[in-house]
């Protein structure tokens, strides 16, 4: 009879779970200074936080499954979000290169394959770490194979970052786009609350 | 005799079954500009009464092909190679999205939407079998697929 219950319990709570796409933080946590660019002469650094909210996502080009996975469903996302929230209050989203060494001639182009308004920028080691730290994310560069090709691993999740500059939550997979968009949603009501008090 | 012949007969269309995989839905999501590194996807069925293992994969155009499986473990994205797949008998193994995929490297040109790309899965008895995969955008947004 225990059993059945705990069975019940795991049957009801199993969709709840996998229905969670993001975590608001207790605190928001400020984002330092940082610098990345592209080789079309765009550049993305903390000013261009100000002026509206930021999705962040880390990765590397040579990512054949999960980066194209995410920026596919984040553009599904914010074709929602558009529909729920103010046009200022559509996220940017930026995707940021952990792998200059090897995508920093062509990542300026990446993000904008999903959507003309998504950005793609690498910078120099110490900007990547310190937004990385910043963001609670991780990357690790493995060894590289006989070939010299080598895996990089790295956060799946999007860090949300409000227009005062302050990480805010965290998106998760596996990004469906109507709750992602409820969530942001919600998020942002919640920040114009707090600013608004 | 006769007995034996008709068994034979019976026997051919299975024996006939089990020396392929079905492959459905193979294809190639576009892939963004100067990529190096993309996937392939697809569903392998084994109709027969022995598994089959695939081992390897070679794909036209590409200077390497691997089999690949990812993960998001503790919220970390990995990938790691996949030296065998097991297709037991009546099973079928999907290749997709956030598990195993077949990594196309180091493209010769741009693979543009429309175009095949043509892939042989390499199986452990020796047996190989053609692909081909069409190159077409990825649909998002139908939960998840």
């Amino acid at each position: 009879m225990r059993y059945l219950f705990a069975l019940i319990v795991c049957l009801l709570t199993q969709p709840a779970i996998a229905q969670v796409q993001g975590v608001m933080l207790d605190k928001p946590v400020p984002i330092p200074g940082f610098a990345f660019s592209n080789e079309l002469g765009e550049a993305f650094s903390d000013d261009d936080l100000d002026n509206g909210w930021t999705l962040v996502m880390f990765g590397f080009l040579s990512c054949p499954d999960v980066c194209p996975f995410t920026l596919g469903n984040l553009e599904a996302a914010i074709g929602e979000t558009s529909t729920r929230v103010r046009p200022d209050n559509v996220p940017k989203v930026v995707f940021i290169s952990v792998d200059p060494d090897r995508d920093a001639g062509y990542v300026g182009e990446y993000a904008k394959f999903f959507h003309p308004d998504f950005q793609s920028y690498t910078g120099a080691r110490d900007q990547i770490d310190r937004l990385i730290e910043a963001t609670d994310s991780f990357y690790r560069i493995l060894k590289p194979d006989s070939t010299g090709y080598y895996e990089v691993q790295h956060s799946s999740s999007v860090s949300v970052i409000a227009p005062d500059g302050t990480l805010r939550a965290k998106l998760q997979p596996p990004f469906d786009p109507a709750q992602t968009a409820e969530f942001l949603a919600r998020l942002q009501i919640t920040y114009r609350r707090e600013m608004s008090q | 005799m006769r007995k034996l012949l008709f068994a034979l007969l019976l026997l051919a269309p299975v024996a006939a079954l089990a020396d392929g995989v079905e492959v459905t839905m193979p294809m190639v999501p576009v892939a963004p500009p100067g990529t190096k590194v993309h996937a392939a996807f697809m569903m392998i069925s084994n109709p027969g009464t022995a598994p089959r293992h695939l081992t390897g994969v070679s794909a036209e155009g590409y200077r390497m092909a691997h089999i690949h499986k990812s993960e998001v473990k503790d919220g970390v994205a990995t990938m790691s190679p996949v030296d065998l797949v097991e297709i037991a008998p009546g099973q079928t193994v999907t290749f997709e999205h956030g598990g195993l995929h077949i990594m196309l490297m180091g493209p010769e040109g741009p693979v543009a939407m429309g175009e095949v790309v043509r892939l042989t899965l390499q199986f452990a008895n020796g047996d190989t079998q053609l692909i081909e995969a069409p190159v077409k955008r990825l649909m998002h947004g139908a939960h998840g697929s």
